[in-house]
């Protein structure tokens, strides 16, 4: 079957819901789950092999921050040595892998959303909030590039005459700006005669909400309010220090992560929408 | 019916002392196509900038300007911005954002529409312009042709009646410029859209205009339909710099004595007037020979002996080094294609060698790979019979002139401009060279102006009177006529014309078949990552069907060879 790609609406508010959920429990099952359910969705987007070279590298990231946070934190039951009169706990150590995979995790999850939403989608959500906010955003999308491009140019030109080095270089800094400001003094004038600032804008955007958004906005809010629901109510709450402990019993911390681990794989479903569309 | 009319119209810029535009009045009848011709300076964009009031510069303005039958002062804003479009010269500047969508729906935006009607109308237009391929493309990815299409589609998103264009082809090439005209002409008869264009070149464009407007010196000098134009034009005393902005074929018979009544606009009109007219020049001995040549397929040397051209007459053959030589040069990107395949050309002292090629065919990345810009790149580049890996830049050496001259302009005037070579380190200019130089190039009536504000033609003089004080052995340039009106294009021909007698040689990438025909001893097209043809320019004129100049579309039948206006004249003399 295929499937459509779903409204940048609903997609953003899963994304946001997804990230505070394990920014605000900080808890040993949320972050695994997230972990592992984002590593499977990058193994969708990007095949398995991928993952399988980065692994090394997570690894070591947990690692490091392990490290680092052993040498700051000294607090904790399990000592396992001195250093300098410093302890060693079990519990630094702990903490600061949570804290490598919580890292990780973000990071997988930040990749996935980019993945997922286009620029113009990015935009249109902006262009919801603010109209004029939106336009300067879309036109500094365009100036980048644009200036880079110039840049280019502008030390050919200069090098064409003869004319290299650091002198010469902050020569052609000036250049380009010159040439940028004199652009955008005639873009002003063009905006002006395209009626900008004649009144309140509009966002055009391609996106119109289907029956289909409406679902899995409801779902999304639906499963986003149970989860609040549950972490405000202080039964995913975790204890790192003096002693490594959660405060409700471990069935109902992995039942919420598996609801939670669920919820992390939507993108799958999100992401196969954009690659059935390819094919 | 009229759309607009102007009732003694004079502007007068913030600070300046005199008018730019003097007491002008014209009216501008529903549904016709108008084209404002002058030289650069005349006033015309001044003249266009009148006809929208947020166009309208900053200054003193009076007179009146009614359009459909209101004082434009008492007109609503977003009615204005509704009903009349505008067409920037510059398509780079013309893209407002990112995508090709949303800056179709910028107009709609600002008048705060509904998005369902936005769609609609960003739909329906990009159809229209047959847009479907680049509608979610970037903007600054786009083909300069592909940005001048999206900005005419912008500007016609709510259906103006009106549609204004400020020199709209100064940066295409002559086959865009041609199909951009015939897309000017569909929105015409197709919409009813009345056209105002303000115009340096006025081929294609002539044939089509309802009216004509000549300004010179900020004073309309003539108006009428074309046949009065070329009448009136035809009979001035003075002038010469406005008579060349008529299209070649009205030169060209005119110059052969035909009365201006009977002058033809089109080509076609023109290649039979002249079969009908010098019938007996194709009979004579001289051509049919030449003829019979050609068809057995000679070389260029035999041909030297009918065409009377200097260009064809330059340095002989023993003086002639080898100055710079590419041997299967390959180049690319650091991902993507290969954009040069196998280039194999050479430039000899005393040459002039001009490039053809469509766009994308690689023209710049050649001269990227010269300068050393190219990441990835393959073969060799020989210069004065040393493998160089970069051509030696700056004085007495190889010069570069980009295509957009402001990105050579780091001073704030002219005459700095010219003395930043010495201030730099880069060539020894005394003061008196400096104004000289600017003699020469008739800039020194600017030089206390900043370069910005020099007019398109200008900016490509004083980059090339800056390359000229470096007194380079090899000159490259890129599309060195974009943007020049034909006045200042012969001035460039004679430069270059002096400059390489003096053995020197220039390298030339360009779209302009003209420019090329009246001043190249060797020209080449680069297709497919190769130079696919070198010939010298009667035979790559004459030869290739693609590549023809105005004169040889008009003369070829009965002239073959001939592939400029004057040596039709020279031959139609002759015989």
């Amino acid at each position: 079957m295929f499937k459509r790609k779903l409204h940048p609406l609903p997609t953003f508010v899963y994304f946001v819901i997804l990230l505070v959920m394990q920014m605000w429990t900080f808890n040993t099952f949320i972050i695994v789950a997230g972990y592992i359910a984002s590593v499977i969705c990058m193994c969708n987007m990007r095949g398995i092999e991928r993952y399988l070279r980065k692994l090394p590298l997570d690894i070591l990231v947990v690692a490091v921050c392990a490290m680092i946070n052993l040498v700051g934190y000294h607090d904790g039951e399990h000592i396992l040595t001195y250093i300098n009169n410093n302890a060693i706990t079990l519990e630094a150590i702990n903490f600061g892998a949570h804290m490598g995979v919580y890292f990780l995790a973000m990071v997988n999850e930040c990749l996935i959303y980019k993945e997922i939403l286009t620029e113009d989608e990015f935009l249109y959500l902006f262009g919801r909030i603010a109209p004029s906010a939106s336009i300067m955003i879309s036109q500094v999308f365009r100036t980048i590039p644009e200036l880079k491009n110039d840049y280019k140019e502008i030390t050919m030109a200069a090098e064409g005459l003869g004319s290299f080095g650091l002198k010469a270089k902050r020569r052609n800094v000036s250049t380009l700006i010159s040439k940028s400001l004199e652009e955008s003094i005639e873009r002003g004038e063009l905006m002006e005669d395209r009626g900008y600032g004649l009144g309140k804008r509009t966002s055009y955007h391609r996106f119109r909400a289907r029956k289909r958004d409406f679902v899995t906005g409801t779902i999304v809010m639906a499963v986003g309010i149970s989860l609040f629901y549950i972490v405000a109510s202080g039964k995913m709450t975790i204890y790192f220090y003096p002693k490594y402990e959660f405060k409700a019993s471990y069935v109902i911390n992995a039942v919420v992560s598996v609801f939670f681990f669920i919820y992390a794989l939507f993108p799958i479903i999100l992401i196969k929408g954009v690659r059935d569309g390819d094919d | 019916m009229e759309t607009i009319k102007l009732e003694n119209l004079t502007f007068t810029y913030e600070g300046a002392s005199t008018p730019t535009i003097k007491d002008i009045s014209l009216s501008i009848e529903k549904g016709t196509i108008n084209l404002i011709l002058g030289r650069s300076g005349s006033g015309k964009t001044t003249l266009l900038r009148q006809f929208k009031s947020t166009l309208v510069p900053n200054g003193k303005r009076e007179g009146i300007v009614i359009f459909e039958g209101k004082d434009s002062k008492r007109i609503d804003p977003k009615e204005e911005v509704r009903r009349i479009g505008y067409v920037p010269q510059n398509p780079n500047t013309a893209m407002l954002t990112d995508r090709v969508y949303s800056d179709l729906a910028f107009v709609p935006e600002s008048l705060g529409l509904s998005n369902n009607t936005i769609r609609q109308q960003v739909a329906e237009t990009a159809h229209y312009f047959e847009l479907d391929d680049i509608f979610l493309k970037k903007t600054n990815e786009l083909s300069g042709g592909e940005k001048q299409l999206v900005s005419i589609a912008s500007a016609m998103v709510t259906r103006p009646s009106v549609l204004l264009f400020d020199e709209p082809t100064a940066s295409l090439d002559p086959g865009m410029a041609y199909k951009f005209f015939n897309l000017i002409k569909k929105i015409n008869e197709e919409l009813g859209t009345t056209i105002i264009i303000t115009e340096q070149r006025s081929e294609y464009i002539f044939e089509m205009a309802d009216k004509i407007f000549v300004m010179d010196g900020g004073n309309l000098i003539i108006s009428g339909s074309r046949r009065e134009v070329i009448k009136q034009l035809s009979a001035l005393e003075t002038l010469d710099g406005v008579k060349n902005l008529l299209p070649t074929t009205v030169k060209l018979f005119s110059k052969l004595g035909i009365t201006p009544d009977k002058c033809p606009v089109t080509i076609k009109d023109a290649r039979k007037l002249l079969a009908e007219t010098y019938a007996g020049a194709g009979a004579s001995p001289m051509a049919q020979e030449e003829r019979k040549q050609r068809e057995q397929g000679i070389s260029t040397d035999s041909l030297k002996g009918f065409v009377h051209s200097e260009s064809i007459e330059s340095i002989p053959a023993e003086s002639s080094t080898t100055l710079l030589e590419l041997k299967s040069v390959a180049a690319r990107y650091e991902t993507g294609p290969e954009v040069l395949r196998n280039v194999d050309l050479s430039v000899n002292t005393g040459e002039v060698f001009c490039l053809f090629g469509g766009n994308g065919a690689g023209k710049s990345t050649i001269f990227k790979t010269l300068l050393g810009q190219m990441p990835e790149r393959d073969g060799v580049v020989k210069y004065e019979n040393a493998k160089v890996r970069k051509l030696p830049t700056g004085a007495g050496n190889v010069v570069y002139i980009p295509q957009d001259p402001l990105t050579m302009f780091t001073e704030i005037t002219v005459t700095d401009e010219i003395m930043s070579l010495k201030a730099y380190g880069l060539a020894d200019v005394t003061e008196e060279e400096a104004t000289n130089t600017l003699i020469k190039y008739r800039l020194n009536n600017f030089r206390d102006l900043h370069p910005y504000d020099l007019s398109g033609g200008q900016r490509q003089l004083l980059a090339l009177a800056k390359a000229f004080c470096l007194k380079p052995k090899l000159l490259l340039m890129d599309e060195p006529t974009k943007g020049m009106d034909p006045e200042f294009k012969e001035e460039l021909q004679d430069i270059l014309k002096d400059y390489v007698a003096q053995g020197n040689a220039a390298l030339i990438a360009t779209h302009d078949v003209e420019f090329s025909a009246n001043v190249a001893t060797t020209c080449a097209l680069l297709f497919d990552g190769e130079i696919a043809t070198t010939a010298e320019p009667h035979i790559f004129f004459g030869e290739n069907t693609l590549y023809k100049t105005k004169a040889s579309a008009i003369a070829s039948e009965l002239l073959p060879g001939a592939i400029t206006l004057d040596e039709v004249l020279q031959r139609i003399g002759e015989n």
